[in-house]
């Protein structure tokens, strides 16, 4: 039997005073080495969640993101189409202050791209019985897109697609989420708040979306709802720290493929888009790597902001046919019940069909000429940041002509109708503006040769979106056969966001 | 480490002292081990590679079942394993053996029509339950009710009962989720709980579907205290969130795994084994499942998630 003294020799063949020491001195020897046992895990667990981690930004909730700085990097896309079968588009950044981090991040990104197109067969559910090693690729694509480039961080969604000659089709998709700051990854952890147990949120949310697409059964895909038909092969038990995802503006995708095995995605992968507002107050990603007093980008570029849009929560959708007098008339309405009771007021009295509108339809009719005639009228409401935009759209179609009108009203969070001078800083002279992408747009489509533009502009109304303030103006008769409002937009970055005082609501 | 040079020791020290850790870290490893109760295998595992394993097919609740299978007997981790296992659903794997396109399926019992396909080729099938099933009802955790009776249960889904203060619960009615028609769950509902009645409609909610257009679809479970609704027990017992549900007893009997396996929980079921009648007593295919039949077939299973036979 082995004896501990045999491997004690620290211990043997010395005085009293002498073994007490090594004793003590061994006493302290183990107490070292346990607790280096304890601890070295403990160190090797955080220093590998510090890899995984860019920031040390702590963020607590609640988070609010009112609106999203855009990133001022030009996004280099490099496309080659001369093989419709292998095409190929891919992009890289450019732009960076610090040129060692742009490198690093395009030289990951070329590296993914690589992978994407040159790797083996990613290990799919069944695919070696359905690609077999003799099968030739007929089709090996990728694309790539910015999905996400606000507050320093930047996703990039990369999307592989095969076909093979026995018509197997594999769908591959990755993503690549980036500090800015330091070119270092950043993980699902990084985008919420530190006091909010991220994958909890998550898991739930997934679960609902499981529950709603009976995902349980098995079935063709008619049982799901919306785009969410999941089916799963085994009981979901949450996702993992490393569980792919990608940002959008609204919010964030995670990617289900074969690192998903409980779910059955064949041999594509499949998204679960997330938005913020469904998240609540535990986004962080907007703060977490944003700092408004350091610019980390090439230029001095007067930074331009964009509103989240609100995601279609809680949501009310009405609609009717009918005939009346011979005209069919359809109307819809939706709205979040979310919005604003006054956006709400609006939008329903809106949807209440116009009946001098429908008088005058009637009177324009000459029935012997048409043998049919519409009204549609659609209204709806969208939200912007703390904006309400209700929209009504009408058309009427009789005797083959054609006539629509938009009506547009704006509602801040409190339920107040902001009015166009609202929407600009004392000053600034929005009319030049605003008259200049009237102009262009009358240029651009064709409009009416006969029209009054101070007329026009006086008749317009806006909204207020994600990345520009877009205008209607009153109906214009474009041709005999229809009559029209003339649409345009100006971008956040073409008014300037410091001519804005919609964003002033919080300094960033 | 570097503590313990500095504190003045020799690396000698150090290394006696590095013996001891690493054995103590031997030791409280093999005493983990201790603990499992592993059975020596009652049977020879067939062995396979990836070009002599046979092609098996299935149901999608089966594809766990059949993949940690392949992995085993192949000898290769599941997540390769994966690579050569596909299940296309229970009424094409039936397809595909009468076809004898496949020489294995694993699947749920089949339906007439199945039953009939294989008549009409002159092919005779051969069921051997592989697992145990058990269909489970679930309410919200706060739902004073734990027990139902089967007839009560039947009772509920037939609108006899509509209210949970008639079954022992609060006075508030009771909304019976069920699942759409022709899904797995609700023929299963229907064969092994309504056994021919026929059941009240369920809950209808509009869904914005695919267009914007409105439709009505059967309404989803909500984990609400009044709600009921049923899933099968493979499902619920480890999925996430399911500490915000609790399952019934049914006429005294709590759904888990001991109870489903010696039958006592009475609304049961199994995933089989199907192949044709004439297949070669030695093939592998009967080779495959005699082995999952076997001690450590049936642990494979319930590791794997699934509720052992016997």
């Amino acid at each position: 039997m082995l004896k501990l003294s045999s491997l004690l020799p620290v211990l043997s063949s010395s005085t009293k005073e002498q073994r007490n020491d090594k004793l003590i001195k061994y006493r302290e020897c183990m107490k070292i080495a346990l607790i280096s046992l304890l601890i070295i895990p403990v160190i090797a667990t955080m220093s590998s969640c510090g890899d995984a981690s860019t920031s040390s930004k702590v963020i607590n909730s609640p988070v609010v993101i009112p609106y999203l700085v855009k990133n001022p990097i030009e996004v280099v896309t490099i496309e080659k189409t001369d093989v419709p079968e292998f095409y190929n588009r891919t992009i890289t950044i450019k732009g960076l202050l610090d040129k060692d981090v742009e490198q690093s991040i395009n030289d990951e990104l070329t590296s993914i791209y690589t992978k994407t197109i040159d790797g083996e067969l990613p290990p799919y559910r069944g695919i070696k019985q359905l690609i077999r090693e003799d099968a030739k690729p007929t089709s090996n694509t990728i694309d790539s897109n910015m999905s996400y480039n606000y507050n320093n961080v930047a996703s990039i969604a990369i999307y592989g697609n095969r076909s093979y000659d026995n018509n197997a089709y594999v769908g591959l998709m990755e993503a690549y989420n980036v500090d800015l700051n330091t070119g270092k990854q950043i993980t699902l952890k990084d985008v919420f708040a530190d006091d909010v147990d991220y994958k909890s949120i998550l898991n739930d949310y997934i679960s609902k979306l499981l529950m709603k697409s009976n995902s349980t059964d098995e079935s063709d895909n008619y049982f799901g709802v919306g785009s969410y038909a999941l089916k799963l092969v085994a009981p979901f038990k949450g996702i993992t720290d490393s569980q792919k995802f990608f940002l959008y503006p609204g919010g964030l995708a995670l990617i289900i493929d074969y690192s998903n095995p409980e779910f059955d995605t064949g041999l594509y992968a499949t998204t679960f888009y997330v938005t913020f507002q469904e998240l609540g107050d535990s986004v962080a990603i907007a703060e977490r790597f944003y700092d408004p007093s350091i610019n980390i980008f090439e230029g001095n570029k007067s930074p331009v902001f964009e509103f989240i849009p609100s995601a279609n929560l809680n949501w009310e959708q009405k609609q009717n046919s009918e005939t009346i007098d011979n005209i069919n008339i359809y109307q819809s309405i939706s709205y979040s019940k979310d919005s604003p009771d006054q956006a709400i007021i609006k939008a329903e009295s809106l949807y209440s069909i116009d009946v001098e509108v429908l008088a005058k339809l009637k009177d324009m009719i000459i029935p012997s000429t048409d043998s049919w005639s519409s009204l549609e009228q659609y209204v709806w409401a969208s939200s912007y940041g703390q904006y309400t935009n209700v929209t009504r759209n009408t058309s009427m179609y009789f005797n083959s002509k054609w006539i629509s009108s938009n009506e547009n009203y704006c509602f801040d969070n409190e339920g107040n109708v902001v009015e166009l001078a609202d929407i600009f800083v004392p000053g600034f002279d929005y009319k030049t503006r605003i008259m200049s992408g009237l102009k262009n747009a009358i240029k651009q489509t064709n409009a009416p040769s006969e029209y009054n533009i101070d007329n026009l502009y006086n008749s317009i109304q806006f909204s207020i979106n994600g990345m520009d303030l877009s205008f209607t103006t009153e109906a214009v008769k474009f041709d005999e056969a229809s009559n029209s409002p003339i649409y345009f937009a100006l971008t956040y970055e073409e008014i300037g966001c410091e001519n804005l005082t919609i964003f002033k609501m919080k300094d960033r | 480490m570097f503590v313990l040079l500095r504190g003045g020791y020799n690396m000698k020290k150090f290394k006696i002292l590095f013996i001891l850790s690493l054995l103590c870290l031997i030791i409280t490893l093999i005493g983990c081990g201790a603990g499992t109760d592993v059975k020596p295998p009652n049977m020879e595992a067939p062995s396979f590679t990836v070009d002599t394993y046979p092609v098996v097919d299935g149901s999608t609740v089966t594809i766990p079942l059949s993949e940690a299978l392949g992995a085993k007997l192949m000898n290769i981790p599941v997540e390769e394993a994966r690579q050569y296992i596909i299940h296309n659903k229970t009424h094409q794997a039936y397809l595909n053996l009468i076809d004898k396109k496949t020489d294995l399926i694993f699947v749920t019992s089949p339906s007439a029509e199945e039953l009939q396909l294989a008549k009409d080729a002159g092919i005779e099938l051969e069921l051997i339950p592989v697992v145990s099933e058990g269909f489970v009802f679930l309410t919200n955790k706060e739902n004073p009710v734990s027990d139902l009776s089967l007839q009560q249960i039947r009772d509920i889904y037939k609108g006899d009962i509509t209210n949970w203060l008639a079954i022992g619960g609060s006075d508030v009615p009771i909304i019976a989720y069920q699942r759409p028609v022709n899904s797995g769950s609700q023929t299963g509902f229907l064969d092994l709980v309504m056994n021919g009645i026929t059941p009240v409609d369920p809950p209808m909610e509009q869904i914005i579907a695919e267009m914007g257009a409105l439709i009505d679809a059967v309404a989803t479970y909500k984990n609400e205290p009044d709600a009921i609704g049923y899933s099968y027990f493979y499902f619920v017992t480890d999925m996430w969130g399911n500490d915000k549900v609790k399952l019934l007893s049914v006429d005294g009997v709590y759904p888990e795994k001991a109870t489903i396996q010696d039958g006592t929980y009475p609304i049961r079921t199994a995933y089989y084994a199907v192949v044709r009648s004439d297949e070669p007593q030695d093939s592998p295919a009967r080779q495959i499942i005699a082995w999952l039949l076997s001690d450590d077939g049936q642990q494979l299973a319930e590791e794997a998630g699934y509720v052992k036979i016997k």
